[in-house]
């Protein structure tokens, strides 16, 4: 089993990036999610999906704590993403754990409606 | 009513995260109300990146305004812009599908099912208004300008 890699994400107001501590993969959103970061996201999200899948691992922290927002359309990215993450077969789905800060109340709000339409794959953890 | 902000011309897209800040400092200031300021920003950004991406000419407004409602006070926050037919016919559906809605989160998600099966346009923010920021939405249309705006009471109805 190989360490999962994927090149981060970085802008004066945007960064993304995975780290594997152990069996625990994290990946950590920071800043704000809008037009202006779209591409690098659909870029960093397909590729942490590959890697995710291929090299077989159950489980993937998205560590939002750190995201002050996000748009509609960076919303739709993530649920593409999880959506993707529900399709697989149950022997190759991974659960997508998302770390959210209570104090940035937006994010409950959009992560239970996430939940509502993956929750075979979507959990949602406070800090 | 309070005129609280008035903008001709909208940002270009790098600048909306800027505008939005501004919205939601301006309302915290007038409102003390961080939570409710927080709500009426993120309506202010979709809505602008929705005029941003999709007006199809002059002119560009964004407009922001507490009104007295009878007994209570709301907040209003709309834009205005050149739109195609097709899109303002569009817009009108949307509006339409979640204003008949008896609950907006479920219908929120079935736009957010929905987004997650096409690569279209899926309104998801005007959803998301909807449902996150607790607004309900209008759509009004004047020759070629459509005029979309969100509006939701200071208070609850709880401790209205």
């Amino acid at each position: 089993m190989n360490q999962i890699t994927v090149p981060p994400v970085s802008s004066h107001s945007f960064s993304a990036s995975v780290n594997e501590d152990g069996m625990s993969v994290r990946a950590k959103f920071s800043g704000t999610a809008d037009m202006e970061v779209h591409a690098q996201l659909t870029s960093f999200l397909d590729q942490l999906h590959a890697a995710l899948t291929e090299q077989d691992r159950r489980r993937v922290i998205a560590d939002i704590c750190e995201l002050y927002f996000m748009n509609s359309s960076c919303l739709k990215l993530f649920v593409v993403w999880v959506g993707r993450a529900a399709k697989l077969s149950p022997e190759t789905r991974y659960r997508v754990a998302f770390l959210m800060d209570p104090k940035l109340q937006w994010q409950r709000r959009t992560l239970e409606a996430m939940r509502a339409f993956a929750p075979a794959v979507l959990e949602i953890e406070e800090a | 009513m309070h005129t609280l902000l008035r903008l001709e011309g909208t940002p270009p897209l790098p600048a909306i995260a800027a505008t939005r800040e501004y919205v939601r400092a301006l309302y915290d200031t007038w409102l003390g109300n961080p939570e409710l300021s927080a709500r009426v920003a993120m309506a202010a950004h979709e809505l602008l990146e929705n005029v941003a991406k999709y007006a199809s000419a002059e002119p560009r407004r964004l407009e922001t305004e507490v009104v007295r409602r009878g007994a209570r006070e709301c907040v209003r926050i709309w834009t205005t812009n050149a739109a195609t037919s097709e899109r303002i016919a569009m817009l009108q559906g949307i509006l339409t599908e979640l204003n008949e809605s008896a609950d907006p989160f479920d219908t929120y998600v079935r736009f957010i099912t929905r987004s997650s099966e096409s690569s279209e346009e899926s309104c998801l923010g005007l959803a998301r208004i909807r449902a996150e920021a607790g607004m309900t939405l209008e759509c009004s249309v004047s020759g070629s300008e459509v005029t979309i705006c969100a509006e939701a009471p200071l208070k609850s109805g709880a401790d209205s």
